[in-house]
């Protein structure tokens, strides 16, 4: 069983408009709604290959209602905290011509009520877990101790921990030594202050977050696959995908491929191929839809026998 | 090399989780153990990479190996293993 926590969920409301003009007044075309966030999508991922998962989240009110006829759509048994305006409501606006404008709501207020509601709702359903997963941006008012107290709770328990966040949070979170962190390039490369531009640049950051006392890192590298790396083995796989459709949440699928993997008492290189395999699976899906088993013949992973170290990765 | 033929059981064919109990299964038999459809190239079967890209279907047949000793014993095992509705027990 595999528990996600998403503090600052939202429903994604995708909304076509034949062209976008500041300041003029939009006919909106076709509206898609989907229940986003990291940790939402992480379980819906796994629910679609039938491993047992539950997401635990903040919804309250008719939100909640519209959350769940999605989840329960999707088979992700869910539990949320009765949190008031905590399911944002996020926008984005595609041109005809491809162009995405994106508007994401901050999240409810918090305070530490909240937070603490939040850790005791997932520890409910710690005993039996395999991993903790807590995923994604945090609301207002909620700092990376979250983050900590998850790790640290869930250390408590004997459940293994992994942790997909950004920023300040990224960098707090370290300290609590969490046996898996998923960055992309991105979120590395503000977690060590420059930019990583080949392999080697991102194994030695990643190398770096090892010695900080993290488990296992996998960073996601978009087109150009991911790297896992641990305190004995680093190791590179990627995919080519033919057609792309939808980079959204193919990071979060990556995470569940990888955790399936991992449950199963798969090895470091096998669980991160396994990782690349879902993430390239949603790729060549639309919008956030998240690959189902017969999804998954589709793309070939390779793993390197050895590094890639000069491969440029950040294009 | 001991070899053994068996047809998938489950229903979904042997992907994600049903493919996830298999390659438990043969990580606690703590021996090799190749996976391959009847004329292929082996794999190995501890890797749930290599058992996504076999692709197989319910009804499928995979040919599985071994050459340690107790092999037999190990292959009679697995194969009841995918014999079996994976997917339908949870």
């Amino acid at each position: 069983m595999i528990v996600t926590l998403t503090p600052n969920p939202s429903l994604d409301r995708t909304i076509s408009v034949s062209q976008l003009l500041v300041g003029e007044v939009h006919r909106a075309g076709e509206l898609r709604v989907d229940a986003g966030g990291k940790g939402v999508n992480v379980s819906r991922a796994l629910a679609a290959n039938d491993f047992a998962t539950i997401a635990v989240l903040p919804a309250s009110g008719a939100p909640a209602v519209e959350f769940s006829s999605r989840l329960d759509a999707a088979g992700v048994a869910h539990e949320y905290i009765d949190l008031e305006g905590a399911v944002r409501t996020n926008i984005t606006l595609v041109a005809d011509d491809g162009t995405t404008t994106k508007i994401n709501e901050q999240g409810r207020v918090s305070g530490p009520a909240d937070a603490r509601a939040m850790l005791d709702a997932v520890e409910r359903h710690l005993d039996g877990a395999s991993w903790v997963v807590g995923c994604g941006s945090l609301p207002p008012g909620i700092d990376g101790s979250l983050y900590l107290d998850l790790i640290a709770r869930a250390k408590g328990r004997g459940v293994r921990v992994a942790i997909d966040t950004s920023g300040p949070a990224f960098a707090r979170m370290v300290a609590a030594c969490p046996d898996l962190v998923k960055p992309n390039l991105e979120e590395l490369e503000e977690y060590v202050g420059k930019p990583l531009v080949t392999i080697a640049d991102v194994l030695e950051a990643a190398r770096r977050l090892v010695r900080s006392g993290v488990g296992t890192v996998v960073v996601s590298l978009g087109e150009h696959g991911a790297l896992g790396v641990d305190a004995t083995t680093a190791v590179h796989a990627n995919a080519v995908v033919d057609k792309p459709l939808s980079t959204v949440g193919a990071g979060d699928c990556l995470l569940a491929g990888y955790l399936s993997a991992v449950e199963a008492g798969a090895s470091l290189s096998d669980a991160v191929a396994t990782g690349v395999l879902w993430g390239a699976a949603a790729v060549a899906l639309p919008g956030s839809r998240v690959p189902s088993p017969a999804d998954l013949t589709g793309p070939t992973v390779r793993v390197s026998s050895s590094l890639p170290l000069d491969m440029i990765v950040n294009t | 090399m001991t070899t053994r033929t068996v047809e998938i059981g489950s229903s979904v064919g042997l992907h994600a989780r049903p493919a996830a109990l298999f390659v438990q299964a043969v990580n606690d038999a703590g021996v090799p153990v190749t996976i391959c459809k009847p004329g292929g190239k082996p794999g190995p079967a501890n890797s749930m990479l290599a058992i996504m890209a076999l692709g197989a279907k319910h009804g499928d047949a995979v040919e599985l190996g071994c050459e340690a000793e107790n092999a037999g014993e190990v292959l009679d095992t697995l194969v009841a293993l995918l014999e079996r509705d994976l997917d339908a027990e949870k």
